[in-house]
């Protein structure tokens, strides 16, 4: 059945959550979204090609859009989806790996991001949080490795809010400086999504 | 001996420095820092095909036996196989 979400004057980013939950009921096989701004209009209709709904129908009235999957059209299930390059995205929240000796979870980080570079597979994003920016900003010795991955095509996204609290906003070397939306919205996005501890 | 899944980083040097713990590893990083140019030397996961009691290696540029360095366990030279897989030696 499909089903209908409207999902005005809701923040970033609720639309794309409430569009997930619809789509996990068991009896929806497509759906009708309405929201009123081009950046939920382009996340749910992101969301929704990510899960197989190639034909989607958008259509602007006014200052709203509505995204609507084929009613013709069968979701197509995404190739593969445990297939190893999958998105994946790998969120960091300190530059250091694991709880307890300090040197130790150094030397453990800077062995798990070159690792990274060895990879077949590599991920599709990594985010850095609190002290994890410190990771892409100058004297982390993980920068040569972050920038191998990041010009393979890797995206790297960087906590602005935590380069400002850290005084590192100058002092970034790789990666881009994001926010809590585009950071909460790439979470959400990936199919798997590892925190780093 | 090769390692399949090594990329390129390894490549470019030509010593492979295994230790016998961790301990050792962060002791030759600071013997190492203070002694070459930062760019001389890094440390790795041990690779794969390496048999070695610690996971963590050193691989330098720079011949490592001047440094008198404490807790080696073995030392590799690398080099890259028909294949261009990397290959790895032990040579002390």
């Amino acid at each position: 059945m499909k089903k209908y979400l409207d999902a005005r004057e809701l923040p970033c980013p609720k639309p794309l959550v409430l569009t997930k939950k619809l789509l996990q009921e068991d009896d929806c096989d497509g759906v009708t979204v309405r929201v009123d701004n081009v950046a939920a209009k382009e996340n749910v209709s992101r969301f929704l090609t990510k899960q197989g709904f190639t034909d989607l129908t958008v259509t602007q009235e006014g200052e709203e859009f509505v995204i609507s999957t084929s009613d013709e059209q069968l979701q197509i299930q995404p190739d593969e989806p445990q297939n190893a390059s999958g998105n994946k995205t790998l969120f960091f929240t300190s530059n250091l790996l694991g709880s307890g000796d300090q040197e130790l979870g150094a030397l453990l980080m800077k062995g798990f991001i070159y690792t990274l570079t060895e990879l077949e597979h590599r991920p599709n994003q990594l985010i850095f949080m609190n002290s994890a920016v410190r990771l892409a900003c100058t004297g982390s010795q993980v920068l040569d490795d972050l920038r191998q991955i990041a010009t393979s095509g890797t995206q790297l996204l960087v906590c602005g809010t935590c380069l400002d609290y850290y005084q590192l906003t100058e002092e970034l070397q790789v990666g881009t400086i994001s926010n809590m939306y585009s950071i909460t919205e790439a979470l959400l996005e990936a199919e798997t999504m590892l925190k780093i501890t | 001996m090769s390692e399949p899944g090594a990329k390129g980083a390894l490549r470019t040097y030509r010593y492979l420095i295994t230790f016998y713990s961790t301990h050792y590893v962060m002791a030759a990083e600071g013997i190492l820092a203070s002694n070459v140019d930062p760019g001389e030397f890094r440390t790795v996961p041990t690779p794969r095909k390496i048999s070695s009691e610690c996971g963590f290696s050193i691989a330098a540029r720079v011949s490592p036996e001047r440094y008198h360095l404490e807790g080696v366990e073995g030392i590799y030279s690398i080099h890259t196989t028909n294949t261009k897989e990397l290959a790895y030696e032990k040579i002390s």
